[in-house]
C-alpha cells in the first residue's frame, strides 16, 4: 500500500511538474509548435477599436504546409484561408474574391518568435497564474518590454493543447489595444506531432523566412543606421502597390512580435511627412531628397520615428 | 316659535336645512340678535365638533367690512390711452426689429455661406493630400500585413491580430 502511495504521488508530480517546471520562453516555444502543427478549430473574437468581429476558426497542418480559414458570423460576409503564405478572401455577398501573398507566412491568431531566448534583453517572459478561457484551464503568461519601443502583451495558453486561448495586446498607457480570444476550442483527431515533426516543421517555417533578403537591402541605395535592438531585417522587396500601382521597396524588420515596415518610393507631387495612428499601428513620413520614406508597424510612436531617421541614402 | 327657529339654524349649521327654508331663516336672522347670538354658538360648537379651527367671526364683522368699503378713498386717474393705439405702435416697433434682426442675420448668413464655401472650397483642396495620405497608409497596411489586406472592403479595421512573423 505505501509503495502503491508512494507511487502515485511521484508520478503526480511528475505530471505536475511537467508545465509547472516551464518558463515564460518555454511556454512560448510550446504554444509556437502546438498552434502551428495541430489541427483545431473554434469561435474567435477579435476586438480592436470597440469594434467585435466574432469568426469561425479552423487550422490545419497537412504535409507541412498550414492552412487556416476565418468565416465570419457578421458582415460583412467573408471567408478568409490562409495557406502558407498565400491569401485569398471572398466577399460572400458580392462574391468578390480577393488573392494576395506575403513573403512570410503569418497567422491571423498570434505570432510568436521561435526562439524567445534571443529576446531575453529586450522582453521579461513572466508566467503570471492561471485562468479558465472558453472553459479552457489557461497559463498566463506576461510579455513584457524593458524598453518603451514596444507594446506589452498577455499570452493565455491552453494547459492541455499548448495552444493560444487568448491574446492581449497594451498601449503604453496600459489600455488594451487589441485582443484576440477564444470562445471555443475544438481539437481534431490527430496525431500529436514527434519531435522529429516539430524539428520538420521549423524547418519548413525556416524555408519560408529565408525569403528575407538582407543582402539586396545592403545593395541597395537606402541605409538603415539604427534600429531598436531585437529587431533583424526579414525581407527586402520591390512591390507593385495594389491601387496606386506604385513602385515601393519594401524593408520589414521584426522582433518576433512586433513588425516595421520601411518603405521606399519617389517622392510625389504633394510629400507625406509626420506621425499616423491607426490603433496599435504607427506611421512617420519623411522625405530625403526626392525619396519618400515611411516606417509603419505596430509598435509606438517613438519606434517608427526612430526608425524613419534611421534611414539615409548611402 | 323661538325653539323651531332655534332646530333650524341648527339644521342650517348642519347643512341639512333646504334652501327655501334656510333663506326664510336667514332672512330671520338679519332682524333677530338673539337668533344672530344663537347662529354664532351653533356655528362655533359645529367647527369644535368637526375639529375644525374655529374662525368666528364678530356679530358685526360684516357691518364694519362694509364701513370700511365706503370710507375707501377715491383716486381720480387720468384715463390711459386707447389699447388700440398701443398694440399699433407695439406692432410698428416689432415689425421694425424683425425686419433688422432679419436683414442683419440674412447678411451674416451671406457672410457664413460664403465662409463655408471658401472653407470647403479650402478643405477640397487640402483633401486631396489627405485622401492621398489615407489611400498610401491603407496600401501600406495591405504590404505590411495581408491581415489589413483582405479586410479592406469593411474600411480599415482589423479582425485579426498584430502582424509580427517567426524569427529563427
Amino acid at each position: 500500500m505505501r509503495f502503491l502511495f508512494v507511487f502515485l504521488l511521484l508520478i503526480s508530480r511528475a505530471f505536475a511538474n511537467d508545465d509547472q517546471a516551464l518558463d515564460g520562453q518555454q511556454w512560448l516555444q510550446k504554444v509556437n509548435h502546438a498552434m502551428k502543427n495541430m489541427n483545431y478549430h473554434g469561435t474567435v473574437v477579435f476586438m480592436k477599436h470597440g469594434q467585435i468581429d466574432t469568426m469561425k476558426y479552423r487550422h490545419t497542418f497537412e504535409n507541412g504546409v498550414e492552412t487556416e480559414r476565418l468565416s465570419s458570423l457578421n458582415s460583412p460576409l467573408r471567408e478568409v484561408t490562409r495557406h502558407s503564405n498565400e491569401i485569398s478572401c471572398l466577399y460572400k455577398e458580392s462574391q468578390q474574391k480577393v488573392e494576395t501573398h506575403h513573403p512570410i507566412d503569418r497567422s491571423f491568431i498570434v505570432n510568436l518568435p521561435l526562439k524567445p531566448e534571443r529576446l531575453h534583453d529586450q522582453y521579461l517572459f513572466a508566467v503570471a497564474g492561471q485562468e479558465m478561457i472558453a472553459m479552457r484551464p489557461a497559463q498566463v503568461i506576461a510579455i513584457l518590454p524593458k524598453d518603451d519601443l514596444r507594446y506589452a502583451r498577455k499570452l493565455w495558453i491552453d494547459t492541455t493543447s499548448l495552444l493560444p486561448l487568448k491574446v492581449e495586446v497594451y498601449g503604453q498607457d496600459g489600455k488594451t489595444l487589441e485582443q484576440v480570444l477564444f470562445t471555443e476550442l475544438n481539437l481534431e483527431d490527430s496525431a500529436a506531432p514527434s519531435d522529429a515533426a516539430l524539428t520538420a516543421a521549423e524547418a519548413e517555417d525556416d524555408s519560408h523566412q529565408h525569403v528575407s533578403q538582407a543582402e539586396a537591402f545592403e545593395k541597395s541605395p537606402f541605409e538603415l543606421k539604427k534600429w531598436p535592438a531585437g529587431f533583424e531585417k526579414i525581407f527586402f522587396i520591390r512591390n507593385t502597390m495594389q491601387q496606386s500601382k506604385k513602385t515601393v521597396d519594401h524593408l520589414l524588420i521584426s522582433d518576433g512580435f512586433s513588425s516595421v515596415s520601411i518603405y521606399f518610393e519617389a517622392k510625389g507631387e504633394k510629400s507625406i511627412e509626420g506621425l499616423r495612428t491607426l490603433g496599435p499601428v504607427n506611421s512617420y513620413s519623411r522625405v530625403i531628397d526626392d525619396l519618400q520614406v515611411t516606417a509603419l508597424g505596430e509598435v509606438p510612436l517613438q519606434t517608427v520615428e526612430l526608425v524613419a531617421k534611421s534611414v539615409s541614402l548611402r | 316659535m323661538q325653539a323651531q327657529q332655534f332646530e333650524k339654524l341648527s339644521l342650517l349649521v348642519d347643512d341639512q336645512l333646504d334652501k327655501p327654508q334656510s333663506v326664510q331663516l336667514l332672512k330671520s336672522v338679519r332682524h333677530d340678535p338673539a337668533l344672530q347670538a344663537k347662529l354664532q354658538r351653533y356655528a362655533l360648537i359645529s367647527q369644535a365638533l368637526k375639529g375644525e379651527q374655529a374662525a368666528v367671526a364678530d356679530l358685526d364683522f360684516a357691518d364694519k367690512v362694509k364701513q370700511q368699503l365706503k370710507s375707501e378713498p377715491v383716486y381720480l386717474m387720468q384715463r390711459k390711452k386707447s389699447d388700440d393705439q398701443f398694440k399699433k405702435t407695439s406692432l410698428a416697433v416689432a415689425a421694425s426689429l424683425l425686419l433688422a434682426v432679419v436683414g442683419f442675420y440674412a447678411g451674416k448668413m451671406h457672410n457664413q455661406v460664403q465662409t463655408l464655401a471658401q472653407a470647403t472650397t479650402t478643405a477640397a483642396a487640402e483633401q486631396s493630400p489627405a485622401e492621398q495620405m489615407n489611400a498610401q497608409f491603407k496600401e501600406y497596411l495591405q504590404a505590411h500585413d495581408n491581415v489589413w489586406y483582405v479586410n479592406n472592403n469593411a474600411g480599415v479595421k482589423s479582425y485579426a491580430r498584430l502582424a509580427s512573423y517567426q524569427s529563427r
